[in-house]
């Protein structure tokens, strides 16, 4: 299998639910196998990052709170 | 993505910023997750759609505390309803005026802003949109 694109989503400083928003425009453009990373400083993204997850059925890699931004990490499997 | 079976519907009446900021925010959000999104203006919200829209207005019980969140609304950078709605848009959601209070008011279709209006219908087209779904009355 060949090697996911990564994608980098900087939300940072954007309100919710722009963060979201973003990170479903960078997912309709992604494939399966992809990794998707999200920046982002709105602290309701750290649960909807969840939900949208749970959702959608994709893969959270990693979600951690550094200083000065929340990161997730996704790996993109859920598309069809 | 979603098989898209959810579906959110709003009836929007009042006409006040602090209920049309949810509107944009639910709708955008609900737009981006894939769900169906109907929104019916009616009542004194519909005037926003218009070409020339009714000015912002805050209810009186909360006037004291507006400068104080248009502050926090800048600060965060939050976008204006109309451009959350506008983002919704371009996801799918769908915007409709309430044809009973276009008539009353005397307005047509080419009254409204086209770019926010999709369509004048009446209560029974909104009604069969909603089925099976989620409506908030806001």
């Amino acid at each position: 299998m060949s090697q996911g694109n990564k994608i980098l989503v900087d939300a940072r400083g954007i309100a919710c639910p722009g963060p979201i928003t973003e990170l479903v425009k960078a997912y309709r453009n992604a494939r399966n196998g992809d990794i998707i990373e999200v920046w982002a400083t709105d602290p309701g993204f750290e649960p909807d990052v969840k939900a949208w997850i749970q959702r959608t059925g994709n893969q959270l890699l990693e979600l951690r709170k550094e200083p000065d931004k929340i990161v997730a990490v996704i790996k993109v499997t859920a598309k069809k | 993505m979603s098989s898209g079976k959810d579906k959110i519907s709003m009836i929007v009446f009042s006409g006040t910023e602090d209920k049309l900021i949810p509107v944009g925010v639910v709708a955008q959000a609900a737009a981006a997750l894939g769900y169906e999104v109907n929104i019916f203006f009616t009542g004194w919200a519909m005037f926003k759609l218009l070409k020339k829209p009714a000015p912002p207005v805050w209810p009186k019980e909360f006037e004291q505390m507006v400068p104080k969140l248009q502050e926090g609304l800048a600060r965060i950078k939050a976008p204006t309803w109309i451009e959350m709605l506008k983002q919704a848009k371009s996801m799918g959601a769908k915007v409709y005026v309430c044809s009973m209070m276009a008539e009353a008011a005397g307005l047509k279709k080419d009254d409204f802003d086209p770019s926010l209006v999709d369509d004048i219908v009446g209560v029974t087209t909104f009604l069969e949109m909603a089925k099976g779904g989620q409506v908030l009355f806001i």
